[in-house]
């Protein structure tokens, strides 16, 4: 079946299994492969992106569910060569080892800063509940969620 | 002698040590750019799926694999009939 996904401001016309899930269609159809496949069960979120602003697990999002609404994956985050303050606060600070549950970890962290501006750490800790890292870094994680908040701050002033 | 700290290491001609560094794989890992086994898609590329076993502590008699083989776009049914026979660590 035809749909029209619009992801990172642009739309695509792909077509579809019904049963198909938004991060297969994303990654194989679209291309974009910055969403990571880790379970396909909405355990580990490495595959969030944002739905109309929220976070969801792609994985569990049949794709044609997601006709008209708009769809921000980890590759659009940042125009062009552009770097998001949460993407650069990840590198400064650790937040990455193998890098497979960054992407996921990012959207969450983009979506936790939009609801909790100056987040406690007991706000990152449950935001972040959903994504589950197999390096388990959860410490420079939790630092670089902590960095991206200022760094943010500090570009709305 | 003592050894010199992380701050004199710092402070003298070392780049590396005494010095954070940022990772060289890590713009490419926190904007999706990073290509994992799982994200390369090549053309005719093929693609496997295992069966297993729905008995727990079963011993495998036969595997009749021609019904499976017959399916279209079936390339090959690998049992371990394919596999040379010996323990692991050959």
């Amino acid at each position: 079946m035809k749909v029209t996904l619009q992801v990172n401001g642009q739309d695509f016309v792909v077509d579809v299994y019904p049963d198909e899930v938004l991060v297969d269609t994303l990654r194989e159809n679209i291309g974009l492969t910055g969403s990571k496949k880790g379970c396909g069960t909405g355990d580990c979120g490495a595959c969030t992106v944002l739905m109309n602003g929220r976070p969801v697990t792609s994985c569990l999002v049949l794709s044609a569910t997601a006709e008209d609404k708009a769809i921000t994956t980890i590759e659009g985050l940042a125009p062009g060569d552009d770097i998001h303050p949460v993407q650069q606060s990840f590198i400064d600070y650790g937040g990455v080892q193998c890098g497979y549950c960054t992407p996921g970890v990012v959207m969450m962290t983009v979506s936790l800063l939009a609801d909790h501006p100056h987040p406690t750490e007991a706000e990152i800790r449950a935001g972040l509940a959903g994504n589950l890292c197999r390096c388990t870094g959860y410490s420079k994680i939790i630092d670089s969620v902590k960095a991206s908040a200022v760094l943010m701050a500090e570009a709305r002033e | 002698m003592t050894a010199p700290t992380v701050e004199q290491l710092a402070a003298g001609e070392y780049q590396t040590v005494g010095h954070s560094v940022a990772r060289v794989d890590g713009k490419s890992k926190v904007t999706g750019a990073a290509k994992y086994s799982t994200d390369f898609y090549m053309k005719g590329m093929l693609h496997a799926k295992i069966l297993f076993s729905d008995r727990p502590y079963a011993g495998i008699v036969d595997i009749d694999v021609s019904r499976a083989l017959a399916l279209p776009g079936v390339k090959a049914v690998v049992t371990g009939a394919d596999a040379p026979d010996r323990r692991y660590g050959g």
